[in-house]
Formats: C-alpha cells, structure tokens, sequence
C-alpha cells in the first residue's frame, strides 16, 4: 500500500484509540472503564479534524483515489461521532439478562476498529487490501451484534448475521479470485489496464464482477442479499443496529465504486453490458422490495431495516447511472450517490438515536405503540425524530430531499427516465410508513409511557443529526462539494483509461478536463 | 442620527410637484398606522378609547388631503403643470420585465376623490364612536374602519393597476369583515359572504384585465398606459380585440364593486353590518371605487365608444330598476341602499355618455347626502332599538328634532329639490346625457328623468311616514339596539344598555315614553353622533354650488377643476378640453341647461308632492294604490326577483354540479386510491414469507439469487 502515510493518519489514530480503549476497558476501576467512551469520542474528533486536514487530495493518476479517501474518513469520523454519543451507556448497563452489570469498554474499540475499516475503505490499491478492510468493517460489528444486548434475539442475530456475512465475503473473494484471474495481479492499476486494453471483456472477468457486486450487496443489504437485515436488525441492540446501518453500507458502496473504477466504467456495450444492468434490477427490488415490506412493520427497527433496503437501492440506481464523462455537477451519478451516502448515515443514525433515548425498560421504543404520544412528553425527541423521518421521506428543506433530487436529476440527465420514475414512486410509497411513526407520536396518546432517564450524550446526538439533516438540506455545499469532487474525480480517472492515443482532439479535451478538475480541486484545498 | 437636516435639505431642493406626491404617500399611512395600532393594543390598552387613534389617523389623512386640495386648486401646483404628477418610491416586486413600484399618482381627480372619501370617513368615525360605544369588539371595529379607508385611499392614489388592485381586494376584505362584523347572526355572515363572493366575480374580471392590460402595453403604469402607445391609431389597430376586452372587463370589475345590474344584489344585504359602515361604503370608500376606477381609465374607454355605451345603458337601467325596487320597501336603511345603487346608476349614466366630471361630481355630492341619510337613519335606529320598519313609526320629529331636520336636508338632496345637492349633479349628468353627441343618451336621460320623479317619491314617502304625521313609536323605542353578542358579559355595554333602556318590559315603554315627553332631543343621542349630522347636512345642502359657482367663465368649480385631467395626449400642458374630463367632441345642444333644470326641479317637487299626499296628508289613499297594484308592488317588493333568480339559476345548478362531482370524487376516492394504496401492501405480503427467520433459507435465498444472476447473465450472453 505504498500511499504517504500521512493519509493514513486517521486510521492509525482510530486504531490506537482502540487498542486503548481495549485496554483501558479492562481496568480494574468502573470509573476508568467508564473512559471508554471519552477517549473513542476524542479520537474520532481528532480523526475528524486529520480526515479535514488532508483537504481534496488530488493523487495523480495512481491510486488509491485522494478525494474519495478524504470523503470516506470524514464520513466514517463524523458519523463516528454521532454513533459514539448514541451508544454512550452501551452495552446497556440496565439490561435484566445481563448477569455482572457492570460496564466493559470493549464495545467502543470494535466500533473504532470497524469504523477505521470505513475510513480505509477508499485509500485501497489493491484487491487484497480491498478485502482486508471490507473484512475489518465486518468482523467487528459480528462481535457487536452479538454481545451488545444479552437476550437469546441477540446471539441469534449475531449468528446469522456471522454466517451469512461469511457467505458473502466467500462470494465476493471468488469473484476477486476471477479478476486476478483475468488480470495477472491484485494491483488496481493492473487490474485497470487490463480492463483498459480488452476491447471485448471475456466472460470470466464479467462473472467475476457480478460475483464481486453481489456480494457486496450483503453488506450494503440489497436485494439479493437483503434478507438478514430484519432479523438482525431488530435482534441487535439499537445503538448496534444503528451502526449496522451505517458502517457496512459505507464500506459496500465505496468498495462498489472502487470496483467499477477498475474496469472505467466502460461497461455499456457488449457483454460488459450486463454489470450495469444487472445494478439497475437490483436497484429497483431493493427499494421495491424494501417498501413494500416496510408496509407490513410495526417494529419500528424492523422497519428501518426495510428502509434501509430501499436507501440502499437508491444509491444503487446512482451507482448504477454511473459518472457522466464531462461533468462537474451533482448529474454525475457517483457523486449523488456519494451525497446521498451521507445524507442517509445523519438521517438514519438520527432515527435511531430517538429510539435508542425513548427507550425505557429493554425492549420498549421498538414497536410503533411504544412511542405513542411521546409528543407531549418529550417533544424535543419527538422533533427530532419527526425531521428525520421528513428527511427519510425527502421532504424540502431536509438533506433527504436533496439527494433524492440528485439521484433522480442524474439518472434523467442519462437518459433512465424510466428508473428516475420508479425511484419517485417508491419515495412516494415510502411516504406511508415514515408517516406513521410522525402520526403515532404526534396524534396518539400514550401508550406505555416512557419515563427512564438516558445521558444527554444520546439527546445531544439526536439533536445533532436533526440539525444537521435541516442545516445540510437548507446549506448542502459542504457536502456537496465533497461529494462532487470525490465523483468527479472517478470521471478523471475515466478521462485518463478511456483515452485512445491515436486520437490527438479527445486527448486535448481529456487534458482540458484534467487540468479544470485539479485546478478546481487546488483551489478547494 | 438619521440625517434628518440632510433630508430636510434634499427634500426642500425638490420641486413642488414631488413635495405634494410625497406628500400624498403619508395619506395610506396614516390610517394603516392606525389600524396596526389599534390591532396590536386595541383590546388590551386602549379599549374603550380605541376609536382615537382612528380618529387621529384619518383627520391627519384628511389634513392633508385638503392641504393637497388647496394647492391644486389654487393653481400653487396646478397653473404650473396643470396636469397630473405621479412617482414612484420604491419596487414593490418585479417578476421579469414587470416591476410594479409602490407610486403615487395625483392629479385633480385623484386630490378630489381623496378629499371627500378621508372627509367623510372621517364624520363617520366620529359619528361611530358615539354608536358603537359599549359594543363588544370596540376596537375591532375600528381596526377593520381603518384598514378600510387605508384600503380606499390606496386605491385612489395608486400610481399603476396592480396597486389598484392592492386597494381593491383591500375594500373588499374590509368590507367583508364590516358587513360581517356582527358575525353570531346568520344573517350578517351570509351577507358578508355574499358581497365577498360578488365582489369576487368583479376582481376576476378586473384582474384578468390587468393581465390584458400588461399584455398589450407591457407596463402596468398609469402613465404607460395612458399616454403611451395608446394615443397612436395604428397602434389601436393592432391591438382591436384588447381594446374592447380591456374595457369591458374592468366594466364588469366596476360593476361589482359599484352595485351595478347584474352584481348589484350584494349591496342591498350588505346593511347587515353597523350603520356606520353602511354609511363608509355607500358614500366614501367602497362603492364609489367602480366610478373611480372608470373614470380614471377613460382614456382606454374613449377608443371604444359601444363599451362605454353599454356603462351607461346598464347604468340607467339599474338607476331605474333599483328605484322602483326602493318604492317598495319597508326598511328604512333598505329603502336607502336600493337609492345608493339606483344613484350610481346615475353616475355609470354620466361616465357612458363621457360626462365624467358630472359622474365624479355626482359621487362628490352623494357622498355628503348618502352619508347623512345612513347616519341620521342609524340615530333613528339607536334610538327605536334596532326597529327600521316604516310602517312600525311615525311623527318621529317632534322626539329627535335634529335628526328629522338633517335627514330632511338628505332627503332633499337625495330627491334633486332645486339648491340642494343632488340638484345640481343629477342635471349635470341628464343634460350631458341629453346633449351627448351619441344618438341613445337622449334617451337615457329620458329614463333619467322618470327615475328622478320615482327617486323624489320614495324619499320623501320614507321621510314623511317616519318623521310626519302622528306620533307612533315601536315597541322597542328607546331601548340600545339588542347586542348580537352574546359571548361574553360585556359590562360596559350593559352599563350603557341601562342608560339608554330602563326597562324591557312593556310597561316600562310607557314610563320611558311619558320621560321623554318632557325633553324632546334626547333621542338624538350624544353629540359625537349629531355634530356629524349637522356638518353633513350643511354640505348637503351647499356643495351642490361647486357645481354652478366658482370655476372659470360660465363653468362650477368643480368642472373647471377636473378640466385639468389630462385625457388623451402628454402628461404636461394640456389644451384644456371645453368640458373637462368628459370626451372633447363637439356636444349636441339639445336642452338648454336652465331648460334642463327646470324640468329637473319640476319633477322632484312632483314627486315630492306625490309622495306628501299618499304618505303624509292621507295614508290611507296610499294603500287603497297599493292593493289596486298588487302584483306590481309584489314584484317590487321582491326586487325584481333577483335573488330567486339567482338562487334558481345559479346557486342550485353549481350545487347540483358538486354534489355530483363530490359523488364522483367519491367512487375514485373508493376504488383508484384504495387501490393504489393497498397494492404495495399486498405486493408486501405475498413476499412476507421470504423473512421466515431461518439461517438455511436465507443461505438458499442468498445463493440462489446469486446463481440466479449468473445464470441469468450468461442466457443473455449466450
């Protein structure tokens, strides 16, 4: 991985801060024990401000890709940041199973752990490398899902979620083994020129990338590999399922764009053909299949769970328009993708931090009758959860609304009229169950009421992603900025594979197009 | 500090003409400021006293008004320019090439309506605070009072038509508010929604034409509009079928607003509100809109006479059809709506034979004589307690001296007696109408005439059955006007209700009645109510003289005033025409206009005399006429019939309709949306029992939809 290391200063100090946190969780002190969470918090801050420092990098030509890097590691610090608050008293000290009662930090240090997994994903060159951080992401949240809560639902989430993420990871590194096969190295840029220099792809390198694309669409919990989310999502804790919603669907959707990036995108004609049709189907089941089903829940998380199949097709139908060749703005559909990303980790990680305060005794705030009427009684979570939900849906004036309107705005401007249609229906059809949840709190009266008081941490995490859902919906530059040079500069790339040197015009333009984007990249730096 | 020095420098280095337009801008404010005032601490602060700010408001208003008055006609302003002045102060909003500016537009027509409308308005506040007094919602009322003149004065001062049209939806949710001020009766509500839903037929009219009228100027500045690219004939040519839309649909908006044939039915009901606000929209702020807003666009009517000559042929038909309606009618403050629409009737008469000083003249004189007969009739009405059925009182003038002489001044000069007000408009616009140089205004001022012996009968019947003959007082004389709300115990108004009232029972009428025997004017209330009274009536009886006395050569001052309005060409200089705003072709004398009056006169003291025997010397007579005259007092009894008509015509087949539709929308609420909203559940229920929960078949679902692409993949491949 021969990158400077000073792209990797985020990783090391997640990695750090874990091994302390490792540590310092075992003490003999429940006060020292109760650092865990300050020093995982401090940490991802620090991480944060390091991913910020390192500004839009431009690489060059070689990989791994500077930008997106920067994009994947303030992603994976600042959600960190949210999650690290809302999963302050975990694992959940007042849980009846739970035999010693006392405090572990060993929590925290697999979430940095996977966490420094997320940030890594995009400063990748190689498939190995590629695999590895995938794996470092997963293994953790295993171990998270499966001791966060002490009831028989969590070991039997941890188990599925265990072995069929092993399934998946033995599909995906199959069809790794095709693309080495193909190719005659691990290395990107090797992997890339031979996609480069193959005008007709052969069929083992076609199969391979379905087989590579299909597994990892167990961790981004698309359709065909959707179907632990439910159950693991509602067996987890909810600070674990709050994670699972974030963590491997950011890690997925990135390893996703390294992938494509491999073969240049040049996948629209021929058999190649296939690859991005085969993103759109499962784009369209995903968010189908996963609202249809959110329909039925009154699980709150178990609904989530279903939403979160449908985000994930969504992005899929970003992923699957692919970026436009001379693009700066957001009709590029890797960077709607990218910004989508981000708006659906603050508005989901949002929803489930209410959830995880309004929950009282273990196992309440989970149905839609639990949360009945918490309107009148907490008001402040009530909002933020009903922004969120807004933002789910993709109500104006909320980050949701925008990156549906990017996502729909890129696939018209590449002619999918027909998957921007069907992603407008199906926000429409999500409508309903997002709904429901602002009708219960705000209509119903109480059910059971909730009264146990949880730390302000959680509170504060809430009111973050509520905020910042209003403040990246009314102000998304920041956002999206990031996002487009980090899509644009999978474009360059592009630019630079595709083009041929016997043509001197489409080189000059290609060189335009070079330089526009690394002046435009200096000057945001 | 604000500079104020430095404004005042830069103001004084202004020429006049821009002093007085800003000077103009303060008028809205006043009353706007007011109401804001009154709004916001009305019910908490002021209270009781929340009619002075109202009243500070529109006396400022009015000061300067009459400050503006002076110096056009003193020719401080008007010798120099003679013409009209607008400005612009600042965007309001702009939309492309449109940029609508807050400006104002002064020129004599403008100052003279402006005048009379924050004059009257203002004896109506004053004269409202004495009738109002301990009525719940004091301050409310005066809110609404203020928006309503500060609604009217922008419409008359606006510089361009969408302002206009600021005013105009101003007047008509003011108005809307007022009529339905007493809003626990049915009654006052369903009127209110009446005169809203009227008036809103008109706006549309009146906004589609603004639209039309942007379409073919591409400006919606008077100045624009008027004198620009109008004045060319080929111009005209090119844009024929704008020219006979763009009149005849602010016509219709006109019409609505002015009571006129076909929209008049609003107008008659809209009595359910206060007196006082019966007096507001009958003489200053709301009806006389609609002659405005003609008179100010007769340039764009001017290049299309037949539009104009329909104005005034509906005008003298509601003239006629309103004052035959009146003859009939029992209710006093009714008798006198049906003359309001039957004299703007006169007025439209005036504007379709291009008579337009003699229209605005006309208005400028109904404003006094209306005001004081709606304002003496509500003394009537405060003191009988609430009762206005003529055939319920009479003799009344011996109880309230001073009502009975001021509404008699009203009365005169409603009925065109020879000096008083109504006199000498009235013969303006008939013998315009006789000597117009187009072939049908002869005949309408025929109609005119018989109008104006019908019109002298009415009044004069209502004057002398309640003020003459044998004293007959209703059983609620005496007694404050019951309050409709019942909402809260409002203490002040019982404190007051005492007062006024003594007692409920009917043998307590007897006590009052002999408690006034001996003092005579107490029933003409306080003087807040009288003094008004007294100041109208005085100029109902005199201003009539502006129309004779007082202008250059032969003319009134009011004609030589108006003559100033430019018509058609530039903004500055103009050639007076011969007869001011009115149309510069060469009239027709038909009628010498001393042949004229005297033909006038002749027929109001004829119908004055008519009305004296049936209704005062033998009562009796009276209704021997009306039983030969069953069927025709029926139909004027029932107006006309036009309400039915319009009940049966339009109101049930447009509700027909939306039981319809609402049946319709029904079925495809049941079906369509059903539909579409159970469907994404079934579709999730069929796949429900793919999440069984089991390990193995997730491991299957996972692998087989692997093969499934794969294989899949390859068969398109093959």
């Amino acid at each position: 991985m021969n990158i400077p290391l000073n792209h990797l200063i985020p990783e090391i100090i997640m990695i750090a801060a874990a091994c302390l946190v490792a540590l310092v969780g075992l003490a003999r002190s429940d006060t020292v024990r109760r650092s865990a969470q300050w020093i995982s918090l401090i940490s991802l801050i620090l991480a944060f401000i390091a991913g910020w420092r390192l500004g839009i990098v431009d690489t060059g030509s070689a990989w791994p890709l500077g930008s997106l890097g920067t994009y994947g590691t303030l992603l994976a610090s600042g959600v960190g940041i949210l999650l690290v608050l809302l999963s302050w008293d975990m694992p959940f000290a007042l849980d009846p199973a739970r035999a010693d009662k006392t405090f572990r930090g060993e929590y925290f240090a697999m979430m940095l752990v996977s966490l420094a997994g997320v940030s890594m994903m995009a400063k990748v060159n190689n498939l190995i490398w590629l695999f590895i951080a995938l794996e470092l992401v997963s293994i953790p949240t295993y171990i998270m899902v499966a001791t966060g809560r002490g009831n028989a639902n969590a070991q039997e989430a941890g188990v599925k979620y265990f072995f069929l993420g092993s399934l998946a990871a033995a599909i995906y590194l199959f069809g790794f083994s095709y693309l080495y096969g193909f190719s005659g190295s691990t290395d990107f840029s090797k992997i890339a020129a031979a996609f480069a220099a193959s005008a007709q792809l052969p069929y083992i390198a076609i199969i391979g990338l379905l087989m590579v694309v299909i597994g990892i669409a167990y961790k981004i919990a698309a359709v065909p590999m959707h179907y632990y989310a439910p159950d693991v999502y509602q067996g987890a804790a909810t600070p674990v399922t709050a994670f699972l919603s974030f963590a491997p669907k950011a890690a997925g959707f990135i390893a996703l764009i390294l992938v494509f990036n491999l073969t240049g995108w040049k996948l629209s004609h021929g058999a190649a053909r296939a690859v991005p049709d085969l993103l759109m189907v499962l784009a369209v089941l995903s968010m189908t299949v996963g609202n249809v089903l959110a329909l039925l829940q009154r699980n709150i998380k178990r609904m989530l769970a279903y939403s979160s199949i449908s985000h994930s097709g969504y992005m899929l139908a970003g992923l699957a328009v692919g970026p436009l060749l001379i693009s700066s703005s957001m009709t590029n559909g890797v960077s709607a993708m990218l910004f989508y990303l981000g708006a659906y980790s603050v508005m989901t990680v949002g929803a489930f931090a209410v959830l995880v305060y309004l929950q009282g005794k273990l196992d309440a705030a989970e149905e839609l009758d639990d949360i009945a009427g918490v309107a009148s009684t907490y008001p402040l979570a009530a909002a933020c959860m009903a922004v969120c939900m807004l933002s789910l849906i993709g109500m104006p004036f909320t980050v949701g609304f925008l990156g549906k309107l990017f996502i729909v705005q890129a696939a018209f401007s590449s002619g999918h009229s027909i998957l921007a249609v069907i992603v407008m229906i199906n926000a429409a059809i999500a409508a309903a169950y997002y709904l429901a949840v602002i009708t219960a709190m705000y209509l119903r009266e109480p059910w059971a009421p909730v009264t146990v008081r949880r730390p302000g941490a959680i509170q504060l995490s809430a009111a973050l992603a509520a905020t910042l859902v209003m403040v990246l919906g009314i102000f998304p530059s920041f956002l999206m900025s990031l996002s487009r040079y980090s899509g644009s500069e999978v474009t360059r790339q592009l630019v630079r594979w595709n083009s041929p040197p016997q043509s001197n015009s489409i080189k000059k333009i290609s060189a335009l197009a070079v330089n526009t984007s690394l002046r435009l990249s200096a000057r945001i730096r | 500090m604000f500079h104020l020095t430095e404004f005042y420098s830069w103001a004084g280095q202004l020429p006049p003409s821009q002093k007085a337009c800003f000077l103009a801008a303060l008028i809205p404010l006043f009353p706007l400021a007011a109401m804001v005032i009154i709004a916001a601490c009305g019910g908490k602060i002021l209270k009781k006293h929340s009619h002075v700010p109202a009243i500070i408001g529109v006396a400022m208003s009015f000061v300067v008004s009459l400050v503006l008055l002076l110096l056009f006609s003193t020719g401080i302003l008007g010798e120099v320019m003679r013409s009209a002045y607008h400005i612009s102060f600042a965007t309001w909003f702009s939309a492309g090439a449109l940029h609508v500016p807050f400006g104002v537009y002064l020129d004599p027509l403008s100052v003279l309506f402006i005048s009379f409308v924050t004059g009257i308005s203002l004896l109506i506040f004053i004269y409202s605070s004495g009738y109002m007094e301990g009525d719940y919602g004091y301050f409310r009322f005066f809110a609404y009072l203020s928006m309503f003149v500060a609604a009217m004065t922008i419409l008359v001062l606006a510089n361009n038509f969408l302002l206009v049209y600021l005013g105009w939806e101003g007047v008509g949710l003011a108005s809307y508010l007022l009529i339905g001020y007493y809003y626990p009766k049915n009654s006052a509500r369903d009127a209110a929604t009446k005169a809203f839903v009227v008036n809103r037929i008109g706006d549309t009219c009146f906004a589609i034409a603004i639209f039309m009228i942007y379409l073919t100027f591409h400006s919606l500045n008077f100045a624009n509009v008027f004198y620009g690219p109008l004045q060319s004939a080929s111009f005209r040519a090119a844009h024929a079928s704008m020219m006979f839309w763009i009149p005849l649909l602010l016509m219709f908006g006109a019409f609505a607003k002015s009571a006129q044939f076909p929209l008049h039915v609003w107008l008659p009901d809209a009595m359910e509100g206060p007196t006082p606000v019966s007096a507001l929209i009958h003489a200053a702020t709301m009806v006389t809109a609609g002659v405005y807003l003609i008179a100010r666009c007769m340039p764009i009517f001017m290049h299309d006479l037949p539009v104009l000559h329909l104005v005034g042929i509906i005008g003298t038909f509601t003239a006629f059809m309103a004052a035959t309606i009146a003859m009939c009618q029992y209710d006093l403050k009714r008798i006198w709506a049906y003359s309001t629409v039957s004299q703007l009737g006169y007025m439209f008469m005036g504007l379709g034979v291009a008579a337009g000083s003699a229209a605005v003249f006309h208005v400028f004189t109904h404003a006094f004589f209306k005001a004081l007969l709606f304002l003496s009739t509500g003394s009537v009405m405060h003191a009988m307690g609430g009762e206005l059925d003529i055939r319920k009182m009479s003799g009344l003038a011996r109880r309230m001296p001073i009502t009975a002489v001021c509404l008699l001044m009203g009365a005169l000069a409603l009925a065109g007696f020879p000096g008083w007000a109504g006199f000498f408009s009235k013969d303006a616009i008939l013998s315009a109408a006789m000597n117009s140089a187009w072939s049908g205004g002869p005949w309408l001022a025929v109609v005119g005439l018989i109008t104006a012996l019908i019109t002298a009968y009415y009044t004069f019947r209502a004057f002398f059955r309640v003020f003459m003959g044998d004293l007959v007082l209703p059983r609620t004389a005496g007694l404050h006007e019951p309050s409709v709300f019942t909402l809260p115990a409002d203490t002040d108004h019982e404190r007051h209700a005492d007062a006024g009232g003594h007692d409920n029972g009917p043998s307590g009428h007897d006590a009052h009645s002999a408690d006034h025997q001996g003092r005579n004017t107490s029933f003409d209330g306080p003087i807040s109510m009288w003094g008004p009274l007294v100041i109208l009536a005085i100029g109902a009886t005199t201003v009539g003289w502006l129309g004779v006395w007082g202008g250059h050569g032969d003319q009134g001052w009011i004609q030589s005033f108006l003559s100033r309005v430019p018509m058609n060409a530039g903004l500055r200089y103009v050639p007076t025409p011969p007869a001011g705003l009115p149309l510069p072709v060469t009239a027709v004398q038909r009628l010498s206009p001393a042949m004229g009056m005297t033909i006038g006169g002749t027929l109001a003291v004829l119908g004055i005399l008519i009305a004296f025997y049936f209704h005062w010397v033998n009562r009796h007579a009276a209704d021997i006429v009306k039983s030969a005259l069953r069927p025709v007092v029926t139909f004027l009894e029932n107006k006309w019939y036009f309400d039915e008509i319009y009940h049966y015509g339009l109101v049930m087949p447009l509700w027909f309709l939306g039981r319809i539709l609402y049946g319709l929308d029904h079925v495809l609420d049941g079906i369509v949306v059903n539909f579409f909203g159970y469907f994404p559940q079934f579709v999730g229920w069929i796949l429900k029992p793919t999440q069984s929960g089991r390990l193995r078949y997730y491991a299957i679902g996972m692998v087989s939809g692997l093969v499934f692409v794969i294989l899949g993949v390859l068969y398109l491949l093959r």
